[in-house]
């Protein structure tokens, strides 16, 4: 909502929800520094950069102490390097904080960058064509990129995804 | 000092303007009831200064008054049709003719309808000021962005909680930019009115004065009275357009300084 601040923006779950001020207020600032805005709360949307607006919108969505995220595409419309930016960014607070989330994507090198566990899907209809997982280590930095245990794995990835492709009608 | 410069421009311009205008009126040694020239308008306007102020405080407030029952129902029309696609089918083709009619035509029927002059002042300046009103917030509550509503639907929000938080904040720059326009409208509305109306005597607007000051062939006066026009309706604007930035001024582009021209 960028007609509010960013903690306005991140209490609105819980004000929906009818939670006490103080309460929604405390709970905000916990979940704003969980994603390290705490310092910026009261700003507005307009002043952020991509990824701190990410990250607020991160922040929105656990304040509610969900028991998953689910991230539709969030990075599909971004250019790689910024895309790479916040997938940096994601895996350090996924690092911290080791929530469940179920990220979709069409990158393959994003999904085996954040991932554990990848599930491939074959197109129309989607259905469940492949579910691997990851054979990476779970601490993980930007780094890992350029290493060969990546390509090799994002190989593997792909090929799956090519099989899948294949056995559509 | 270039910035100095380009604010002065406007007020340099209209002395030309009017400078030529009085040279043009002496040199050609026209007549007061043909064409007065500013200088004359200025003493008309001084000498009877009270008078065109008083009337300019009964038009002023036909024109406020109007306007924000306009700001108060358009809203709700507008909110009412955003509700379903049925209502705006039903209802919106009613705010078009109720635009494209002329008071002029409408005025004879509310004034044998509406007893209270008053009151036929402000349901014709309301006439022309609603429209634009009803038509940018209904523009505005269809604009609202629809990953907000997902967002505010999977957080189980009321209808009341999506309207306050989601719907009257967004559409509240379409709104304003309805306001503005409005402005304008009804303060020609309440001139309009006044003129059919043919109010008189100590509680007649600026219009009447200026209806009558014309009659009389004292066309100072009569100038004067559209100069007054002419400032009040400049006032209106720019006190809804400082409005309109001091409420948008966190968020939204039209009222950041970026949208400044950058000079």
């Amino acid at each position: 909502m960028p007609w509010a601040t960013v903690i306005a923006n991140v209490r609105l779950p819980l004000e929906i929800a009818h939670t006490p001020a103080p309460d929604a207020q405390a709970k905000a600032m916990a979940a704003l520094e969980r994603v390290g805005l705490a310092d910026v709360a009261s700003s507005y949307p307009r002043e952020l950069s991509g990824g701190m607006r990410m990250r607020a919108s991160i922040a929105r969505a656990i304040v509610t102490n969900p028991r998953m995220l689910l991230m539709d595409e969030p990075f599909a419309a971004l250019d790689e390097f910024t895309r790479f930016k916040l997938n940096d960014d994601l895996l350090q607070l996924w690092q911290a904080n080791r929530w469940t989330v179920l990220f979709v994507t069409h990158s393959v090198r994003e999904a085996v960058f954040l991932s554990e566990r990848i599930v491939v899907m074959s197109p129309r209809p989607g259905r469940i064509a492949n579910d691997l997982t990851v054979q990476l280590p779970p601490t993980r930095d930007a780094n890992l990129r350029l290493s060969h245990a990546f390509a090799d794995e994002s190989a593997r990835v792909s090929n799956v995804l090519d099989q899948a492709m294949e056995h559509t009608p | 000092m270039k910035k100095l410069g380009h604010s002065l421009l406007p007020y340099v311009f209209g002395l030309v303007i009017l400078a030529a205008w009085e040279g043009g009126v002496r040199m050609g040694d026209i007549p007061e009831y043909i064409l007065p020239g500013p200088v004359a308008v200025l003493i008309a306007l001084r000498t009877n200064f009270g008078e065109l102020l008083v009337g300019l405080g009964v038009t002023l407030q036909v024109t406020v008054i109007a306007l924000l029952l306009a700001a108060i129902t358009g809203a709700g029309f507008a909110f009412l049709m955003a509700q379903s696609k049925l209502a705006e089918r039903m209802l919106f083709p009613y705010a078009v003719i109720l635009q494209v009619t002329p008071i002029v035509t409408v005025a004879p029927f509310i004034i044998i309808w509406v007893s209270n002059i008053f009151g036929v002042l402000l349901i014709l300046a309301w006439m022309a000021a609603v429209f634009p009103i009803i038509s940018n917030t209904l523009f505005g509550l269809k604009s609202v962005d629809i990953n907000l509503r997902d967002m505010f639907r999977l957080y189980g929000a009321t209808k009341a909680q999506t309207a306050m938080r989601l719907l009257i904040p967004s559409t509240l720059p379409h709104f304003l930019s309805g306001l503005r326009i409005a402005g304008g409208l009804s303060l020609i509305g309440a001139v309009v009115a006044e003129m059919v109306a043919g109010t008189s005597g100590e509680k007649s607007g600026l219009a009447s004065r200026l209806l009558e000051a014309s009659y009389r062939l004292e066309l100072a006066k009569a100038l004067a009275c559209f100069a007054l026009l002419g400032l009040t309706g400049l006032l209106i604007f720019t006190a809804l357009d400082w409005l309109s930035r001091r409420l948008l001024r966190h968020w939204h582009e039209s009222a950041t300084d970026a949208s400044q021209g950058g000079n």
